[in-house]
């Protein structure tokens, strides 16, 4: 059939869904074309017999199979999927559009084993939630926290820019170069710090620096979110060293810049981001890490 | 019983389906998973797609009648054989 062929049954098919069933069958004998009148006559039928909640569960799940693994094009809520970006603190990160607002997004699909546990959850949301509160020009802004048939996701501000990991890998930057870049990762800590917002992983791969130079601090707080994943942290606060310590390839760019008390896996306060901070501050003026051990348990003093 | 496996296999029958009827039109898929998924209204749907509510409703009724035909099993084989563009 052709598209006008389609648009035909489609306008067909509406106006007799206006008519009672008795009508139907006389409106549907006087359509011209026989491929138009079989088509509009089969869907007609589909809906009359169908049990209603039963097919629309089998609807929802077709549109739930093409969710599993996001296509380009592909609708999560009112976002559309572009591409694929990378992978942050949480999971996989897309490039989307908010189709309500009409801006780019960075959408941030939480892993399908977290959103089985509804403890993990509900801190999630509370955490998300916490950090969507922040508004400061150097800290990555969350516009919502989403749910797609089972699927949780952060719609994040998309940041264009290359991370401070990548500008660091030629090397240190001069001291005119530090400072800017400095004051405003404090600047995003001190705000956070004062609404109680703990950024837990601090490190060059989530600081981004746009073209014209702003800093922007990524996943505040969203660090400790998919920690322990498997197992319930305990005590509350600590990540888990031994499991973290197991996702090596993870983990160990991490250890470079984690605190004493936070290696450990005591509670972790402001104090472990101020530490970070010193450990980025060092590796930009030197170009290398003050703890350039392998393992989370070499960095511990 | 489902098992995970006629639960996978609906999965594939389900996601065909969907393929097939953006190929009808694009709009369709799009408007049955802002429908399902995102749980939008038929206004809210019309606002996203920038489209009248009048278009939005008829082509809804037609993607939700289309699905639940292609849906239903064996029945209706026959017109799916025309279900794509030709």
């Amino acid at each position: 059939m052709t598209a006008d062929r389609w648009a035909e049954v489609e306008q067909l098919l509406h106006d007799a869904l206006q008519l009672t069933p008795e009508e139907r069958a006389a409106f549907v004998a006087n359509i011209g074309n026989a491929d138009v009148r079989a088509e509009v006559s089969s869907l007609l039928a589909a809906e009359g017999e169908s049990n209603e909640s039963i097919v629309d569960a089998v609807i929802g799940e077709a549109a739930q199979a093409v969710l599993d693994d996001p296509f380009p094009g592909q609708m999560l809520g009112h976002f559309q999927v572009i591409n694929p970006i990378g992978r942050g603190a949480m999971g996989e990160v897309y490039l989307a559009e908010d189709m309500k607002l009409g801006r780019q997004v960075a959408l941030k699909l939480l892993p399908r084993d977290f959103q089985q546990d509804n403890e993990r959850l509900r801190r999630f949301e509370q955490e998300a939630r916490a950090a969507a509160a922040l508004n400061h020009p150097n800290i990555m802004a969350i516009y919502e926290v989403g749910q797609s048939h089972g699927q949780r996701f952060i719609a994040a501000e998309h940041v264009e820019g290359e991370t401070l990991a990548e500008r660091l890998r030629q090397g240190a930057l001069p001291v005119e170069e530090v400072t800017p870049l400095g004051v405003q990762i404090a600047d995003a800590l001190a705000a956070a710090h004062e609404k109680g917002i703990v950024h837990r992983d601090l490190k060059p791969a989530n600081v981004k620096i746009k073209a014209d130079g702003t800093v922007k601090v990524l996943d505040f707080g969203l660090a400790k979110l998919t920690r322990g994943v498997t197992r319930r942290a305990s005590p509350e606060d600590s990540p888990l060293v031994a499991q973290q310590a197991t996702h090596a390839g993870v983990i160990t760019g991490t250890a470079a810049y984690m605190a004493p008390e936070q290696a450990r896996g005591k509670p972790v306060d402001k104090r472990a981001d101020i530490w970070a901070f010193g450990v980025v501050l060092y590796e930009m003026l030197t170009g290398k890490c003050p703890f350039q051990r392998e393992t989370m348990t070499d960095t511990t003093p | 019983m489902p098992t995970p496996w006629n639960s996978l296999a609906r999965s594939i029958s389900s996601y065909e389906a969907m393929t097939r009827l953006a190929e009808i039109k694009p709009r369709y898929t799009q408007i049955v998973e802002l429908r399902y998924l995102a749980g939008l209204t038929i206004d809210e749907v019309s606002e996203v797609l920038k489209v009248s509510h009048a278009t939005i409703e008829r082509e809804w009724n037609f993607a939700r009648a289309w699905l639940r035909r292609e849906l239903q099993g064996e029945s209706h084989q026959s017109t799916k054989d025309r279900g794509g563009r030709t």
